[in-house]
C-alpha cells in the first residue's frame, strides 16, 4: 500500500479526472483502504462544488446590443446629399469610362493633330543596313540638325534594290534629291 | 437589379466614348482628304556632252546645276496630273519606268505621299515622304542612255474639291 503522503498530492488531479490510467488505478486502490484519504477527496469534491457556486457566471443575453449600443452613431446627412453621394457611387463605372475615353481621344489628338517631331530629319530607311553612300556632291550634303526646316522634305521611309541610295537636300530651294545608283557600280 | 443598373450605366459610358471617338476620327479624316493635288512630271535627262540646259527647263535648271555637276540636261518628258488624297496616280516615263504617286494628306503646309518607281514590273524604290506644297524632289538614276535619268516630282495641292485623277496636259515626246 502506497503511502498517504505520496497519494494526497494526487487526489485533486484524480478528483478531475486528469491521472493517467495506471496512477489512477494505484490511488483508487489505495482510497478503498485508507479512510484518511476518502476523506481528503471528499473534501475536495465538496470544495470544487462550494468553489462553482462561488462564481457569478455573466449572462451573455443582449451582449451583442449592449456592444452596438457602445458605437457611435452614424451621421445623418441631409437627404439631397446623400443621395448624391449614392448617385455618385452608383456612377463611378461610367465615370471611369467617360474618363478612360477622353483619355483615348486625348491620345489620338495628339497623333493626329500634333506636328512632326522636330528633331527627326531627313531619314532614309534601306531595305538593308548598308549605309547611305554620300552623293557626288558631298558639300551639298544636307547635315542632319537639331531643328526641322519645314522648307524641307522628310522622307519617313525609302526602300530600294540597293541600299547604297543617296538622299540630300537643298533647303535653300525646297529641293531633295534621292540618287539611285547604277546596279553593280555603287557609283552616281 | 444592381448589376444591371451597373451594366447599363457601362452601356452608356461606352457609347458615349465611342461617339467622341468617331467625332474625332471623322475630324481627322475629313482634315487628311480635303482638296486635290497636282503632280507635275519633268524627266530629264542628264549627260556630261556639253550640250547645255534646255531652255524648257528653265523653271528648275537653277535645281539641277546647284545639285548636280552634269553639262547636259535635256527635257525628255513633261506631264501634269491632278489627283485626290488617297489616289494613285502613274506616270510613264522614259526607257520603260513607271512612276506611281499617291497623295495621302496635309500635314500643315506639307504634302504627304507615296512614291514608288518601277524599271517594268520591278520595283525599284518605293518612299513615303512629306514635302513642302510645291517643293521638288528629284530621283536620279540609275544610268539611262549616256547619262542619267533625273525625274522631278513637283506636287502642288489645292483646296478645290476632289477632282479624279486625269491628265491635264499631254506628255511632250
Amino acid at each position: 500500500m502506497e503511502r498517504c503522503d505520496y497519494i494526497e498530492p494526487l487526489l485533486g488531479a484524480y478528483q478531475d479526472g486528469e491521472l493517467p490510467p495506471a496512477q489512477a488505478a494505484v490511488v483508487q486502490e489505495h482510497l478503498s483502504k485508507c479512510e484518511i484519504c476518502s476523506e481528503t477527496l471528499l473534501d475536495f469534491a465538496v470544495l470544487g462544488h462550494q468553489l462553482r457556486e462561488a462564481i457569478v457566471v455573466p449572462s451573455l443575453a443582449g451582449f451583442s446590443e449592449a456592444v452596438m449600443n457602445c458605437l457611435p452613431e452614424p451621421s445623418h446627412m441631409p437627404g439631397a446629399l446623400s443621395r448624391l453621394l449614392e448617385g455618385l457611387r452608383q456612377r463611378w463605372i461610367p465615370a471611369l469610362a467617360l474618363l478612360s475615353s477622353a483619355t483615348a481621344a486625348a491620345a489620338l489628338a495628339v497623333v493626329f493633330l500634333a506636328p512632326a517631331p522636330a528633331h527627326v530629319h531627313n531619314v532614309a530607311v534601306a531595305q538593308t543596313s548598308a549605309p547611305i553612300a554620300p552623293a557626288a556632291q558631298p558639300s551639298e550634303i544636307a547635315e542632319a540638325d537639331d531643328g526641322f526646316n519645314r522648307d524641307e522634305t522628310f522622307i519617313s521611309r525609302l526602300e530600294t534594290k540597293d541600299p547604297s541610295v543617296a538622299v540630300w537636300s537643298e533647303p535653300n530651294n525646297k529641293t531633295t534629291v534621292i540618287w539611285l545608283p547604277d546596279e553593280n557600280s555603287g557609283d552616281y | 437589379m444592381r448589376t444591371r443598373a451597373i451594366t447599363e450605366s457601362l452601356n452608356r459610358g461606352a457609347g458615349i466614348g465611342v461617339v467622341l471617338l468617331l467625332l474625332l476620327a471623322s475630324g481627322a479624316v475629313a482634315q487628311q482628304g480635303v482638296g486635290s493635288v497636282e503632280v507635275k512630271i519633268n524627266s530629264v535627262l542628264a549627260a556630261d556632252t556639253n550640250k547645255g540646259c534646255d531652255a524648257s527647263l528653265r523653271e528648275i535648271r537653277h535645281h539641277l546645276e546647284r545639285l548636280f555637276h552634269f553639262s547636259t540636261y535635256h527635257l525628255v518628258r513633261h506631264e501634269d496630273r491632278r489627283t485626290s488624297f488617297g489616289k494613285v496616280v502613274e506616270f510613264d516615263l522614259p526607257g520603260g519606268r513607271i512612276l506611281q504617286i499617291q497623295p495621302l494628306g496635309m500635314d500643315g503646309d506639307m504634302i504627304q505621299m507615296e512614291l514608288t518607281l518601277f524599271q517594268g514590273d520591278q520595283p525599284l524604290m518605293m518612299t513615303d515622304f512629306k514635302i513642302m506644297n510645291g517643293g521638288v524632289l528629284l530621283v536620279g538614276g540609275p544610268r539611262y542612255e549616256q547619262g542619267a535619268l533625273i525625274i522631278s516630282i513637283e506636287p502642288v495641292a489645292h483646296a478645290a474639291s476632289p477632282i479624279q485623277a486625269a491628265p491635264i496636259s499631254k506628255p511632250e515626246p
